[in-house]
């Protein structure tokens, strides 16, 4: 895929197949998606869930209706409770779409779905499910900082239990932020399957990104690649690495954008 | 399809990523029957078939690093709870899990009594510490599986058939129920039907009477059923596995 130009963002996107789908020769249920209206790109991240039939196709659906219902908000500068609104009702519209197409199959195209949206002043946020977003924006010391949005609250005691689109009343569990900081300038999407590598984890739940995770990603993405096709081939090779298998054999989906035409503000 | 082999070094630009040793913990319990009725052959069948699956699970990049085993035993005076191939002293400080990439199975030899009830609640309560361990440790965890394996009928501490086992079906029903864990009861080398009748009370979904000592097979179910864990499958994907292990050897089959 490459990576591509949206807007002022420099945007790269891969989903792999986990070990588990590699060994048993089952496709990757993961999906990703961005496009570009105007000034407003939108980036979204879909896990299907594992145990239905038919979640490849749903996490598909997931984010091409998601870039067109989260495509179509008001570029301009927004309050806090009026980009949540704006937000909430986006996602309203990609259940009610999601559900009108899957029909009485709904919980077999079962997905978590993750996007952020990228406007001019400002920043939206809305996920069902366990995916997750970092930003990075502004020094300190010197240092990059980064940021993890806040994540929907844990559903169960265990690690594999979310929320879909297609579960009932799916827009009570959804959560949505609306972030307005000029100093954002890469953002990275990701279904559960980086949260061990990608999140730093204490008391059960993660409490921030692993920093050295988010800065490599995204710096990979900040000089442009010499060969196009090059960052999906190394991108890839983290994903299938040995090292991340060993912390989550799901499929993995790691969705970057960066700003382009700034300095960067450091390393 | 292509099966393409995960690369074991980051690409040099990824190099520097430091990982937390984050992952998510899956325990597993095997509650084996090693009295006297299981000595000569069955034994051996089930420490070559340990044997087997340990190189399995070290194999499998995924599992060796979520599952953690912990072995329970049945036989001799009995219960014994075993660290990887280190019987644990009662009141031992440390707990019998261990992670699956560092497991070795211990030498089991058959002998005594069949304290399985015994056994059963010292799983469960092995289990509910490992959970909270790993809770006050930060980890996430899949659901605990624990399995249990016998040829016979519970006995009391001198041999004599025990109807303690009763007292444990109420508790197992509710701990089940609770989704606590999963209970995998398998009776081997030709149960009698009122041992039968004791494992399927005890687990009555997942309970199985085979002929002889598939031991390899059964444990490699159990790696089935994990991964169907780790994948966040549906009961229904748990109960196709275990009918598959159960039906795929029609000449086993009571």
């Amino acid at each position: 895929m490459g990576t591509r130009a949206h807007g002022s963002w420099r945007v790269h996107g891969l989903s792999v197949e986990g070990y588990r789908h590699r060994r048993d020769g089952v496709a990757c249920q993961d999906a990703w998606r961005c496009a570009t209206d105007g000034p407003v790109t939108v980036l979204a991240v879909a896990d299907g869930a594992g145990s239905r039939p038919r979640s490849g196709e749903g996490s598909l659906l997931a984010v091409r209706l998601a870039v067109e219902h989260f495509g179509r908000l008001p570029a301009a500068r927004t309050d806090g409770p009026v980009a949540n609104r704006l937000l909430r009702r986006s996602f309203q519209r990609v259940v009610d779409d999601f559900l009108d197409r899957t029909g009485e199959a709904a919980a077999d195209h079962a997905t978590t779905l993750t996007v952020v949206v990228l406007a001019p002043g400002w920043l939206g946020h809305a996920s069902v499910g366990d995916g997750f977003v970092v930003l990075r924006a502004g020094t300190e010391d010197g240092e990059r900082q980064f940021h993890l949005l806040p994540q929907p609250a844990a559903v169960s005691e265990y690690s594999n239990e979310t929320v879909f689109l297609s579960t009932p009343d799916a827009a009570r569990w959804v959560r949505t932020d609306c972030v307005r900081d000029d100093g954002v300038d890469g953002v990275l999407l990701s279904t559960d399957g980086l949260a061990q590598a990608a999140l730093s984890w204490s008391g059960g739940a993660p409490q921030a990104p692993n920093e050295s995770f988010a800065a490599a990603v995204l710096r990979s993405l900040d000089t442009e690649a010499v060969e196009p096709g090059d960052e999906d081939d190394r991108l890839a090779a983290l994903l299938r690495s040995d090292r991340l298998t060993a912390l989550n054999g799901d499929d993995k989906t790691l969705l970057r954008a960066v700003r382009t035409g700034l300095a960067g503000g450091g390393a | 399809m292509r099966r393409q082999q995960p690369p074991r070094t980051l690409p040099a630009e990824y190099a520097d990523i430091e990982f937390e040793n984050n992952a998510q913990r899956l325990p597993l319990v095997l509650c084996l029957d090693t009295s006297s009725s299981m000595a000569g052959p069955p034994i051996d069948a089930l420490n070559t078939a340990l044997s087997e699956w340990t190189r399995e699970l070290h194999d499998d990049v995924s599992l060796s690093y979520s599952v953690e085993v912990a072995v329970i035993t049945f036989g001799g005076r009995g219960v014994t709870a075993w660290r990887g191939a280190q019987p644990l002293e009662p009141g031992s400080p440390v707990g019998p899990f261990v992670a699956a990439n560092m497991f070795e199975p211990p030498r089991l030899a058959a002998s005594g009594v069949t304290l399985m009830t015994e056994a059963l609640e010292l799983a469960m309560h092995v289990v509910a510490a490992r959970k909270a361990e790993l809770r006050a440790q930060g980890f996430q965890y899949y659901r605990p599986q624990i399995c249990l394996v016998t040829d016979g009928l519970p006995t009391d501490g001198t041999g004599h058939i025990s109807r303690t086992w009763q007292r444990l079906v109420p508790v197992l029903a509710e701990e089940q129920a609770a989704r606590r864990f999963r209970l995998y009861a398998i009776g081997v080398g030709g149960l009698t039907d009122l041992a039968e009748q004791v494992l399927q009370a005890y687990a009555p979904k997942f309970n199985a009477r085979l002929q002889g000592f598939p031991f390899r097979q059964l444990l490699q179910m159990m790696s089935a059923s994990a991964n169907a864990e780790t994948k966040g499958a549906g009961d229904e994907v748990f109960e196709k596995i275990f009918s598959q292990f159960k039906t795929q050897r029609p000449a086993w089959e009571a």
